[in-house]
């Protein structure tokens, strides 16, 4: 076991030991807080992930929920436009739209249109196309995930952002603009009342923090990981260190 | 005469008092607050109001409409203004009640697998108190709904207010919408909610467990501790060779019970399909036939350390062992970490059965790293090749016949009560490929199981100067390799690339020379398994081979599980919690790992890998000597098992987790031993001295030299 050892010479290596800590202090201080010099202080980062959700039944001037007049074909074609006004509010127009109102950046904000059993998958072209690198990504991201139920006319709007304020933010903006959508095509095609689709929609979303204190587990993963580091770099440059003045002494002793 | 301690009996006993003092405190502290959880279970039929569908003449539309409407209120019980109306009625604050739909209707798995914006929402869910999940019946208008709260009295209350809930909620929108309450559709609830304590044993588990992990770590600890002051004083004792090796009664010449032992246990991992093979019973874990046996192979070795010295089992140290218990401990401290958690989710029970397995799997590793001397490690190479060989004929077999001979013979010879499940017939997948499995699970770990003994036989080639044994080598290639082939997974040509770049890095000039046998190789294991090559390679290069469902599903893994990685980044949810059924089917052991242990985790599960190269480096660099074609194919293996890693979940399947892990134990045996060449066998030390004049007659010869000599 070469690990005595090597605590060993770490040992007789004390400032290199210090520099490795300091080091890994500074890299811990910085993996949660931004780190500016002009001025000097440090600004938070986002690591914490929010999340909320509300849900709208999309529904006829007879509510489906209470009719049950309403037969299986009925609902199945409220479950086709529900994908399709899922779809809706994914396009670029009802986008910036909901990120204006939430006060999201847009460039930030990513929706996800609902999937179907024939497309099952973002396309491999979308925005919201997954790469393996994908799990290193900051959770400072805006995301707004459109779930169409496979069974019943229902969307389910998820939000994910850093803070649980813009999460129930940009959830209820979703709901609110594709409202607003549904009335302006309805008052612009004067379409009758009674033809009209309405949004149900069950309750305001409410935010929530998944993973409170996820900033002291950061620090403590990039310190230790820092550290280690730091100390093997320590004790690979003693080696070359003793390795070079070996060679010296050799030529040295050579030369004599 | 009075009752006296030796300093070292002394020592021991502090140790042991401060560990249960700890473990104590561990219990105590773990096993704080509220951890009974009580569940319950209701049904409730949507009914049209009177008369009843059970009265009236119905069409099977009828039915239908309203099976759909159960659907929909299973729907609209996860949202707020429902799960509010519940918590009025339960009289407790809304925020402590959650819910959550499952959908039963079929649709591909895809749909049902929980993406990143949708888990995080799961995991808020699961945090509250009070949960409500629902199961509409695919066929007919009932919803079953479950809940689970503190105490069994809540959980029933919870399960029938939901009931109310949902109904003041109909009333509502009926008030608000002008509808008449007279044609709501009736809710019927099929008797009063039935309730349970579901988890009567938490306190004592929990305790027990944190207990365990407070007194082992605690332990090791201060045992460390100790042993690197007394090193400090004494200075570090001179390696000293294996005593055992003094004995010329190597496996397989002994009548040692042990090795015989384990020798057996290997075979059984490589002939049969014993993780489909288990009791015919119910008994409170699956008792599969690795678990039956393996407890009779660990008597023998704990009744082989009262032994002498030439049968006794002996420990030494080595990174690999190091990285092994870091594992294991990490392992247990996630479940003990999270075990309110687990507990709340009802997912602590899943974590217990899998640690133990998890340490049987680490008890084969530590077996084979005390009990097989440095002499007999070639042996049971050979053992292991000799094992792999039959597994690739029975899978070329299989892929020709169509028949899985080891489930066939299982099947046939298997005595009561034992019994097989699963078919013996070959499955085909999503993509049309054909499972060929041999004794293994899937296609993946047959691959990893073949993989791993593939550089016991490069190895072989590379020492044969002979003609015969390069033949018979070489032909054991080609069966290996057609073997992976003819399993159609295209890891069967990722994982062998692993291994040969490996041993290419250690031997290239070695490896350079087996070139042109490398074409002759592929050709017969083409020949072997017809189409198979084509096949395998065709995945690589079709158009869409980026978008097919194996690809485009690992690929979604690594954002949809973000949410578990981030809300338990340091040491993960625990260890075996992550159930695939009811979340995602996970195709990477890295991403079970992290998200089950964390970031610590997945840093262990990469040390056991790395432990086992740089441990079998040093050896490895000494060519002379005659452990360091073994540890070669010790990093050849951990380079496999690292590769495959990120292919699918490894520790999952149990033929490609043994049987690495007795590899490195077998490597842990050899590894560090480069200058022991005096006190290894005579056949060894025979050989080993043979090398060396070799060497020195080759650099007699080179001109250089003789320009010196002149």
């Amino acid at each position: 076991m070469g690990l005595g050892r090597r605590l060993r010479t770490l040992w007789t290596l004390k400032l290199g030991v210090v520099v490795a800590f300091a080091l890994a202090c500074l890299a811990a201080v910085w993996s949660v807080q931004k780190i500016s010099l002009s001025p000097l202080g440090l600004t938070p980062r986002a690591l914490e992930m929010a999340t909320a959700t509300t849900h709208v039944i999309v529904d006829t001037p007879d509510s489906t929920v209470l009719d049950l007049r309403q037969d299986t074909y009925s609902l199945e074609g409220l479950m086709n436009r529900a994908v399709l006004l899922g779809n809706v509010m994914a396009s670029t127009t009802v986008q910036n739209d909901i990120a204006r109102r939430a006060g999201v950046p847009i460039q930030l904000l990513r929706i996800q249109a609902p999937l179907t059993p024939a497309q099952a998958a973002p396309p491999a072209d979308s925005e919201n196309a997954r790469h393996t690198t994908d799990i290193l990504k900051s959770t400072d991201q805006y995301r707004l995930d459109i779930e169409a139920n496979p069974t019943v006319p229902m969307l389910n709007i998820i939000a994910q952002t850093p803070t649980s304020a813009s999460a129930a933010a940009l959830a209820n903006a979703a709901v609110t603009e594709m409202q607003l959508y549904i009335d302006g095509l309805a008052a612009s095609q004067k379409t009758p009342a009674k033809d009209q689709i309405r949004l149900l929609t069950l309750g305001k979303a409410r935010g929530a923090v998944i993973n409170k204190g996820v900033d002291w587990q950061v620090a403590a993963v990039v310190f230790l990981l820092t550290f280690a580091i730091g100390c093997a770099t320590v004790i690979y440059v003693s080696r070359v260190r003793r390795g070079w003045r070996q060679a010296t002494l050799s030529e040295r002793a050579a030369a004599a | 005469m009075p009752f006296t301690l030796t300093p070292r009996a002394r020592l021991v006993l502090l140790v042991l008092v401060a560990s249960t003092l700890v473990g104590a405190v561990c219990a105590k502290v773990n096993t704080r607050g509220h951890l009974q959880l009580g569940a319950a279970e209701a049904r409730v039929m949507v009914d049209y109001p009177a008369p009843s569908i059970v009265d009236r003449r119905s069409l099977a539309q009828d039915i239908s409409t309203l099976q759909k409407h159960a659907e929909l209120y299973g729907q609209l019980l996860t949202t707020r203004p429902v799960l509010d109306a519940v918590a009025r009625r339960m009289g407790i604050p809304p925020d402590s009640i959650s819910g959550l739909s499952r959908i039963t209707a079929e649709v591909p798995i895809t749909l049902t697998q929980p993406d990143s914006e949708l888990r995080a929402s799961q995991i808020e869910a699961s945090l509250a108190p009070y949960r409500l999940e629902l199961q509409p019946d695919p066929e007919y208008p009932v919803l079953l709904i479950y809940a689970a709260a503190p105490s069994a009295p809540d959980a029933q209350r919870l399960a029938n207010d939901a009931v109310l809930g949902l109904r003041d909620y109909l009333r509502t929108l009926a008030a608000k919408q002008l509808y008449a309450p007279a044609n709501l559709p009736v809710l019927r609830q099929l008797g009063n909610a039935s309730a349970s304590v579901v988890n009567h044993r938490a306190p004592i588990v929990i305790a027990a467990l944190s207990f365990i992990v407070g007194f082992a770590l605690t332990a090791a600890g201060l045992w460390t501790a100790i042993v690197l002051r007394r090193r400090r004083r004494d200075g570090r004792a001179p390696l000293q060779s294996d005593p055992r090796s003094r004995y010329l009664d190597d496996w397989p010449h002994t009548t040692r019970l042990l090795p015989w032992a384990l020798a057996g246990f290997v075979t059984l991992l490589w002939l049969t399909p014993f993780n489909r093979i288990q009791l015919d019973f119910h008994t409170p874990i699956d008792l599969k036939l690795d678990r039956l046996l393996l407890p009779f192979v660990a008597l023998i070795w704990l009744i082989a350390l009262l032994a002498g010295e030439r049968a006794r089992p002996r420990l030494r140290l080595t990174g690999i062992h190091v990285a092994v218990l870091a594992f294991v401990a990490l392992a247990f401290l996630s479940v003990t970490l999270d075990a309110h958690y687990l507990n709340q989710t009802m997912e602590l029970d899943l974590s217990l059965k899998k640690l133990p397995l998890l340490v049987s799997y680490v008890s084969v590793f530590w077996m084979m790293s005390t009990a097989i001397r440095p002499s007999e490690v070639r042996a049971f190479m050979t053992l292991t090749l000799v094992l792999a060989v039959i597994v690739g004929l029975e899978i070329i077999w299989e892929y020709r016949s169509g028949t899985n001979v080891s489930s066939f013979l299982s099947q046939k010879l298997l005595p009561h009560p034992l019994e097989l499940l699963g078919s013996t017939k070959v499955q085909v997948d999503s993509l049309g490929r054909r499972g060929i499995v041999g004794p293994t699970d899937v296609g993946l770990e047959a691959v990893t199981i073949l993989t791993l003994a593939l550089p016991i036989v490069v190895g072989r080639l590379l020492s044969a100067t002979r003609g015969k044994p390069r033949l018979l080598y070489g032909l054991a290639v080609c069966v290996l390799l057609a073997a992976m082939l003819a399993t159609g997974r295209k890891s069967a040509l990722v994982a062998p690339l692993a291994v040969l770049l490996t041993m290419a890095y250690f031997r290239r000039r070695e490896m350079i020379s087996l070139a042109p046998l490398g074409l002759v190789i592929a050709v017969v294991a083409s020949v072997l398994s017809p189409g198979a090559v084509h096949g395998t390679i065709a995945q690589f290069v079709r158009p869409d081979s980026s978008s097919v469902a194996t690809t485009s599903d690992r690929t979604s893994d690594y954002d949809a599980i973000r949410p578990d990685v981030w809300s338990h980044l340091l040491l993960g949810r625990g260890y075996g919690s992550y159930d695939i059924s009811t979340y995602r089917i996970l195709d990477s052991e890295i991403l079970s790992r992290t998200i089950e242990m964390g970031v610590l985790g997945l840093l262990a599960l990469l040390a056991i890998g790395f432990s086992v190269i740089l441990c079998a480096r040093r050896t490895i660099a000494r060519r002379d000597s005659p452990y360091a074609p073994l540890a070669l194919i010790g990093a050849a293996c951990a380079a496999c098992f690292l590769t495959v890693a990120t292919l699918y979940d490894e520790l999952g399947f149990p033929h490609a987790t043994y049987t690495f892990l007795y590899l490195a134990g077998l490597v842990a045996v050899v590894a560090g031993r480069e200058n022991e060449v005096a006190a290894t066998s005579p056949q060894l030390r025979e050989r080993a001295l043979r090398v060396r004049r070799a060497r020195r007659r080759r650099a007699d010869a080179s001109p250089q030299r003789r320009g010196a000599l002149v």
